[in-house]
């Protein structure tokens, strides 16, 4: 397991007890500039993951809720390493991140681990590969993106976070009205979920629904079923 | 089947968010409350909110209001600015043959507008003075005089849980909209209601074999999830996995009723001391 309190030490990263959430408003030019900037500098390695993938220039179909003002991204130690002398990345240790602000907006980056979840091989396996500012930039599967945001809900006691349930309805439905997508792996995605979330999922499941008026009405339908497809596996396998 | 939310307004101001984005059955409480309501501006806020009025429940509006035309009025005003296609109302107290005079009067009107008026069906043992509270009355009655344009609005939680699954399948022709919670059986008869319009899985009342029912009768009408005010919070959650039940995808609901009846449920002794989900984190 990667010791990100040992290598701050190491790298004699400066040590912030507090990050502040920059409260500049993040739009889509920043974002790309962003994700061109790393990609382009630390293209193998690197992984971005989070709110930022349930976008339509990921896994989404729709912008359903106000930008996340913030990227998080998963490296190698090797370039976590590097970043910290070559971007003067910033520790946190208490919640166990490095970062730093490009254009005002904070970039948060980890390895090994995801606010203690230990990250599988194939989380880097199963990375895809999108094509940004004619760079490409390696995001976390649609499988893993869901897991986490359940795995957060049934870590923190079991209430799925406002924002998480609109994510998943995004990515989840977003292949029913994309045509560029790949359709969804319904099977995969319930197995991890299980594995990495646990049971405990499937009872949150229900509390999806209270969000589903983020979806405009006429794709509503649409979003149920897919929802209920997910749902059925999460049950079945669980059992 | 259209699933419709409940909410009740007494001003144009009342917070609107438990309803955001969903359509609605728009009620009003008192005949007072809604002629001082300024219509227009509460239009553009459910607008700005994405909520759609699909029908409307004008339950202390009634025939007998007809003093300076009151109750057309009523409709009349209720088309303009909604355009509802059936508004719900509460039988009030009168006698059968003093209503169908005083909808004589009124009947070419009705049917320019081209709106439904679907009277509310109530408890057997309820108020007696009301003109027309049941099911099969309501059915035999407006058959009766052939008024096309009177039919029924099937409170669940106003039916007996032992009876209303053969008394839907008998009667169904006229309803056009359902109110549907659920309830406690074993609680009396309260005036103020709070045995009955609990969130589905709340009570004990037959919901999943009735939501069967409706489908085996192939109703075709609204479906409308009225719940107490305390329950608002679960109005978005309820209507979607509804929906989705209508649609053909009728586990999520399911396991939502299994899970809330589930162990330490049948031992709540009032209905206020049943506890409400957990509420999300603000964000």
């Amino acid at each position: 397991m990667t010791d990100l309190d040992k290598i701050a030490r190491n790298c004699r990263a400066c040590v912030s007890d507090t990050t502040r959430l920059h409260s500049a408003k993040l739009d889509t030019s920043t974002a790309l500039e962003i994700l061109g900037y790393f990609s382009g500098r630390y293209r193998r390695g690197l992984v971005l993951y989070g709110g930022q993938l349930a976008t339509p220039l990921f896994w989404g179909f729709k912008q359903m809720r106000k930008l996340t003002n913030d990227f998080d991204f998963v490296v190698s130690e090797p370039i976590l390493v590097e970043m910290i002398g070559s971007e003067g990345l910033s520790y946190n240790p208490e919640y166990h991140i490095f970062f730093t602000y490009l254009d005002g907006i904070i970039c948060c980056f980890t390895s090994g681990s995801i606010h203690g979840w230990d990250i599988p091989e194939d989380f880097f396996t199963m990375a895809a590969e999108f094509k940004i500012q004619g760079r490409e930039i390696s995001v976390c599967s649609r499988e893993y993106t869901v897991a986490l945001k359940f795995r957060r809900a049934v870590a923190g006691g079991g209430d799925l976070f406002g924002k998480d349930a609109i994510d998943i309805i995004n990515i989840v439905s977003a292949p029913a009205f994309r045509k560029d997508l790949p359709p969804l792996d319904f099977g995969r995605t319930a197995s991890i979920v299980l594995a990495h979330a646990g049971s405990g999922a499937v009872s949150l499941y229900s509390s999806l629904f209270e969000h589903l008026n983020h979806v405009p009405a006429p794709s509503q339908d649409t979003a149920m079923r897919e929802l209920t497809r997910l749902f059925l596996l999460l049950r079945e396998r669980a059992s | 089947m259209k699933v419709l939310a409940s909410l009740f307004v007494s001003g144009a101001g009342d917070d609107l968010s438990a309803v955001a984005g969903l359509p609605i059955q728009l009620a009003f409480y008192k005949r007072a409350d809604f002629r001082n309501f300024d219509h227009g501006s509460f239009v553009k806020r459910l607008r700005d909110e994405g909520i759609k009025v699909e029908s409307v429940h004008a339950p202390a509006a009634d025939v007998f209001h007809d003093h300076g035309g009151e109750f057309i009025g009523t409709i009349e005003t209720i088309k303009k600015y909604y355009g509802v296609d059936v508004i719900t109302v509460h039988p009030q107290r009168g006698t059968k043959q003093h209503a169908r005079q005083l909808y004589r009067k009124i009947e070419e009107r009705i049917r320019e507008l081209g709106v439904i008026i679907a009277y509310e069906t109530f408890e057997e043992a309820g108020d007696r003075r009301k003109w027309i509270t049941q099911m099969e009355e309501m059915h035999r009655y407006f058959d009766a005089i052939r008024y096309d344009f009177l039919c029924v609005t099937y409170d669940f939680t106003h039916s007996s849980p032992e009876t209303n699954l053969r008394e839907i399948r008998k009667f169904n022709s006229r309803i056009r909209a359902i109110h549907l919670s659920d309830a406690l059986s074993d609680r009396p008869l309260s005036l103020d209601e709070t045995h009955q319009h609990l969130p589905l899985g709340y009570g004990d009342y037959p919901v999943l074999e009735f939501l069967k029912e409706l489908e085996d009768i192939n109703y075709r009408g609204l479906v409308i999830l009225e719940y107490l005010p305390q329950y608002h919070h679960l109005l978005k959650k309820d209507s979607f996995l509804l929906a989705a039940y209508f649609m053909g995808n009728q586990e999520p609901l399911r396991e939502e009723i299994f899970r809330r009846r589930g162990p330490g449920r049948r031992e709540i002794k009032s209905p206020g001391e049943l506890r409400p989900d957990p509420q999300p984190p603000a964000l």
